[in-house]
């Protein structure tokens, strides 16, 4: 299992929360889930860095919380893109398109 | 919520680590660990592991809790150490930049803070005393009448016998005591005192701990007369008796009696008022200050002002409801049925009710003037700003492009901007406490003593300076920020700057740089009516001569002359003069026209006695000797002047001047008619009518005013008395000689003499302050403005190097180049000329009562500021436009 796991780049957890919450409101483990299906289990993001980055982002104005019923009835935190995430979502995007498409030309270069 | 106020909570919680911010965490941890606990027994684990597990995989809940905490707070405050760092990085490399805007703050800043810090000094700090809250002070007042008196001695017994809201009551009332021995010696100038009389619970209210022996007992003011004793100041102590340790048990003969002197008091000591007297005595004693019989019985004469120390259970609104009952009851005997006073208990304060309401308007007044130069000042930085800005332009691109969003931009730039206006306002701080004193040493009226105050900074202050610098960095800082953080990243990236980046935001400077103009040109022209206003009050028609006369005044009340022999004594120092070369007329008079002193009356003309319980008409009066007229030079519109036999006699005769006439019998002749001064007075017959002059008030010529013959007992206790001398020399020359003149009669009589010319200067001496102030906050804001303009026009010449580089080369003369910057520069000036002179028209009419006479739309004085102003702002643009005219073409084209 361990193998598989790969360290996250600085900064992509941020972009990668906005991108898990592009389709809707999730709580924490909902996010995290989200993740690791998207990804296909290449990132797994433990609470210990979740949360944290969760109203860390919060604080930025790019999500905002709100407390609600899971699937199974119990009472969970929410998180939900803002109009700020929502933009920060899109320039992360482009970015990273940027970067990696650079970094793929520098590797395919050599 | 907005999004704005609901970080702002949360940032506050996070930072007071409020129970509401980690109970949230605590519950949105137990939820996630629920969750997770379900997804693992729905996996298939048995309850126990499943529950472990979960837990293993949530981790340290502790640990975890701070991390998130970290996170939350430390973002905002992180973010602002990284800007305030960042920005004072910058603010170092642009250290030009950085000196000349924060030298522009802080001397704005700093002005704003002096004003502040006297005004504080005066009217907010508390009085200088144990517990200073706590004090309050107590005025007479007829509810529902603005003006508030102070209080009678029966009066001020009666509540503090009867009140339990105070735990206890001090009484103190001023006056003037002549020094004439100090330890035994004789002093041979004699010199007058600024003496309080004060009970003998002052000083314990006050809580004063003499640097030298004892205060007052309370049984020291008890009996009229019976315990001349003296606290003295520390400077009288320094003067009189050079810092002798032995001092008390001393002597001090004060108006020819002898005192013992009981204490010192510490040189930093303020009391009750910022004049502060050299020597304190009971009130007991005051026979011997003020002359005549004591006032302790006399329930009309109102002259205590009372402080008063809140019992601890009373509040003011309670003290003031037992004092609103006191005073009913005390004056449920007067005879008035209507207007009777009742009792006002205020926090203690330098000045009494009506003075703080007369000086409110005069401090919003003085408060908007330096508002008006700060804000002078922050456009100026704005600009300086925005020019910066444009420089900064690709240095901004890149922090946009590597994914700073423009909020943090602008949060940054502000940061920024608030740093310079931090070093500017504690740099204002030294400049305000410099200030502030000089100010307090300039602008107090000639002959008035030096006002002690504390101006050292307190709280106050510190909070003022910071809320101001804050508001001038947000106030110069914001439009700029916005403004430049407004651009596309691949624009700023490009190595282009020239015209269109220019263009960028000229507006908003053009809107800044008129601004500017208006604003001083508002100041200057402010400046000019009072400076005008001025000149004219020197010219004033005062209706009398008062050039070539001197005055004297004899101190002959304290001395026990009672009325006749201080008439008589006055006649002697009449003749006495007359006979001095160059001596054409000598006059006696109760009262000298626009002295400090004026005495009032009431009046009516015969058959004409207001109804019962209607206040009396009052009038201004003065009584007079024969010459007085002669040598004021005041003519008589009709009949004559007193005989010195008609004064003598004690006939009952008046003379009116032309304003009484009218008003008491109008449209017939006043001669011959007669009048009364109250319901039971004798008739007095009208002999002359005088001319109009401005005895009372410089800038009111037409009141009513009433002559009396000298010697008239109804003019009441004239002891103080004046004798006036016209001369053909000088009169500052004659009034020298006076001093001797009077003693040569009565070695005991001391004189304080002058030219009549003197009082004008008391008169004039706000709008004088008031003008010399004005006009320096006017040309601090003109240099300001034209600063502005210089390095707005600078900038645009750098900036426009390469435009104008094209038009040289395409054959524009010098001559044309020039035009087309100042063309620029007149425009903006012309529109912010207009602004300003209609404000200043708007405004002046505020003015209106400190201009003797003046229009408020005075010509000169608005033309006159309005050419000075063009002057100063095209100067300031031509300077650096004619270096455009020198720009080399090939230069300029490869310059970038």
């Amino acid at each position: 299992m361990t193998d598989k796991q790969t360290e996250l780049l600085q900064g992509t957890l941020d972009m990668l929360i906005l991108k898990a919450l592009g389709l809707g409101p999730l709580h924490g483990l909902g996010i995290s889930r989200r993740i690791e299906q998207v990804t296909r289990g290449t990132f797994q993001v433990k609470p210990g860095s979740l949360f944290p980055a969760l109203h860390r982002m919060e604080e930025e104005g790019w999500l905002s919380s709100h407390w609600g019923e899971s699937e199974n009835n119990r009472r969970a935190k929410f998180y939900e893109l803002t109009k700020a995430g929502r933009r920060q979502l899109e320039s992360e995007t482009q970015r990273w398109g940027r970067i990696s498409l650079a970094i793929a030309r520098a590797l395919e270069a050599s | 919520m907005t999004k704005a106020l609901m970080r702002l909570r949360s940032f506050l919680r996070n930072l007071l680590r409020f129970d509401g911010a980690d109970g949230d965490l605590d519950a949105e941890l137990r939820a996630h660990l629920d969750l997770l606990t379900e997804e693992k027994l729905r996996a298939g684990l048995p309850p126990d592991e499943a529950r472990r597990a979960a837990r293993i995989d949530l981790g340290g809940v502790e640990q975890l809790k701070e991390e998130v905490r970290e996170a939350r707070a430390g973002a905002w405050l992180e973010q602002f150490w990284q800007d305030a760092r960042y920005g004072a990085r910058q603010l170092r490399r642009n250290s030009g930049f950085t000196i000349l805007a924060a030298f522009t703050l802080a001397l704005a800043i700093g002005l704003n803070a002096a004003i502040f810090t006297l005004f504080n000094g005066v009217l907010l700090r508390p009085l200088q005393a144990r517990d200073p809250q706590r004090l309050v002070s107590l005025f007479s007042a007829v509810p529902g009448e603005s003006a508030a008196t102070v209080i009678s001695y029966p009066e001020y017994v009666y509540c503090r016998e009867r009140g339990s809201s105070f735990s206890s009551m001090a009484a103190y009332a001023g006056g003037r005591v002549l020094l004439t021995g100090a330890g035994g010696r004789v002093i041979p100038a004699p010199e007058w005192l600024h003496a309080q009389l004060v009970s003998g619970s002052f000083f314990g209210l006050l809580g004063t701990v003499p640097a030298l022996g004892r205060t007052f007992l309370p049984g020291e003011d008890q009996s009229p007369g019976a315990h001349p004793v003296a606290v003295i100041s520390f400077e009288l102590w320094l003067s009189r008796f050079a810092g002798d340790p032995d001092a008390v048990g001393k002597s001090l003969i004060l108006n020819s009696l002898p005192y013992t002197i009981i204490g010192v008091l510490p040189r930093e000591f303020i009391g009750a008022n910022p004049e502060v007297p050299d020597v304190w005595i009971p009130l007991a004693m005051s026979a011997n200050v003020q002359g005549g019989s004591p006032w302790f019985d006399d329930r009309a004469a109102q002259w205590l002002f009372v402080l008063a120390r809140l019992a601890p259970q009373a509040t003011l609104e309670s003290a003031q409801a037992e004092m609103r009952v006191l005073a009913a009851g005390f004056h449920a005997s007067d005879a008035v049925a209507s207007r009777k006073p009742s009792l006002l208990v205020t926090p203690a304060s330098f000045l009494t009710p009506s003075q703080r309401s007369e000086t409110l308007p005069l401090a919003a007044a003085l408060f908007a003037a330096v508002a008006l130069v700060l804000l002078i000042a922050c456009a100026n930085v704005a600009n300086l700003q925005l020019a910066r800005g444009v420089a900064r332009q690709k240095e901004l691109g890149i922090r946009t492009a590597l994914g700073g969003s423009r909020a943090r931009l602008v949060r940054q730039l502000l940061v920024e901007s608030m740093l310079l206006s931090g070093i500017a306002g504690a740099a204002g701080l030294l400049f305000a406490w410099w200030a502030s004193g000089i100010l307090l040493a300039v602008a107090h009226p000639p002959s008035a003593r030096a006002l002690s105050l504390d101006l050292s900074p307190d709280w106050r202050v510190a909070l003022y300076l910071a809320a101001v610098s804050l508001a001038s960095g947000i106030v110069s800082g914001l439009l700029p920020a916005l403004r430049v953080s407004r651009q596309d990243p691949l624009g700023s990236m490009r190595e282009e700057s020239g015209a269109g980046a220019w263009r960028r935001g000229s507006r908003l400077r053009s809107a800044l740089v008129v601004s500017q103009v208006a604003l001083s040109l508002f100041l200057l022209v402010a400046a000019g009516l009072l400076t005008r206003a001025l000149s004219k009050a020197r010219r004033v028609e005062l209706g009398f001569n008062a050039r070539s006369v001197a005055v004297v005044h004899p101190n002959l009340r304290t001395l026990g002359y009672d009325s006749s022999r201080a008439l008589d004594f006055g006649r002697r120092v009449a003749d006495r003069l007359a006979a001095l070369p160059g001596v054409r007329s000598v006059a006696l008079a109760r009262t000298v026209p626009l002295g400090n002193d004026f005495s009032q009356t009431s009046a009516f003309a015969e058959g004409r006695s207001p109804a019962e319980g209607q206040r009396l008409p009052v009038v201004n009066f003065n009584a007079v000797s024969s010459e007085f007229f002669e040598t004021l030079g005041i003519p008589l519109v009709s009949g004559r002047a007193f005989t010195p036999a008609e004064i003598r006699s004690g006939a009952r005769l008046a003379i009116v001047n032309e304003s009484l006439a009218r008003q008491f019998w109008p449209g017939e002749p006043a001669l011959g008619k007669r009048l009364r001064q109250g319901r039971t007075s004798p008739l007095y017959e009208v002999l002359g009518v005088a001319r109009d002059t401005r005895n009372v008030y410089l800038w009111s010529g037409s009141l009513p005013y009433l002559y009396l013959p000298l010697a008239d007992e109804a003019a009441g206790q004239y002891a103080d008395l004046a004798v006036l001398a016209r001369t053909s020399g000088d009169a500052a020359v004659l009034a020298a000689a006076l001093p001797a003149v009077v003693r040569e009669l009565d070695p005991a009589v001391t004189a304080k003499a002058g030219p009549l010319d003197d009082n004008l200067a008391l008169w004039t001496w706000p709008s004088q302050i008031g003008a010399a102030l004005s006009t320096v906050l006017g040309m601090l804001a003109l240099l300001l403005a034209s600063v502005g303009i210089t390095s707005m026009t600078a900038f645009a010449v750098t900036q426009r190097t390469r435009e104008i580089g094209i038009r040289i080369a395409l054959g524009a003369a010098p001559a044309a180049v020039l035009g087309l910057l100042l063309r620029q520069t007149g425009r903006l000036v012309a529109i912010g000329a207009a602004i300003g002179l209609a404000a200043a028209a708007a405004a002046s009419r505020v003015l209106g009562q400190f201009l003797y006479g003046l229009s408020a739309l005075d010509a000169a004085a608005f033309v006159g500021t309005t050419l000075l102003l063009a002057a100063a702002t095209l100067a300031a643009g031509y300077f650096p436009a004619r270096r455009a005219t020198r720009v080399d073409p090939l230069v300029a084209l490869r310059h970038e």
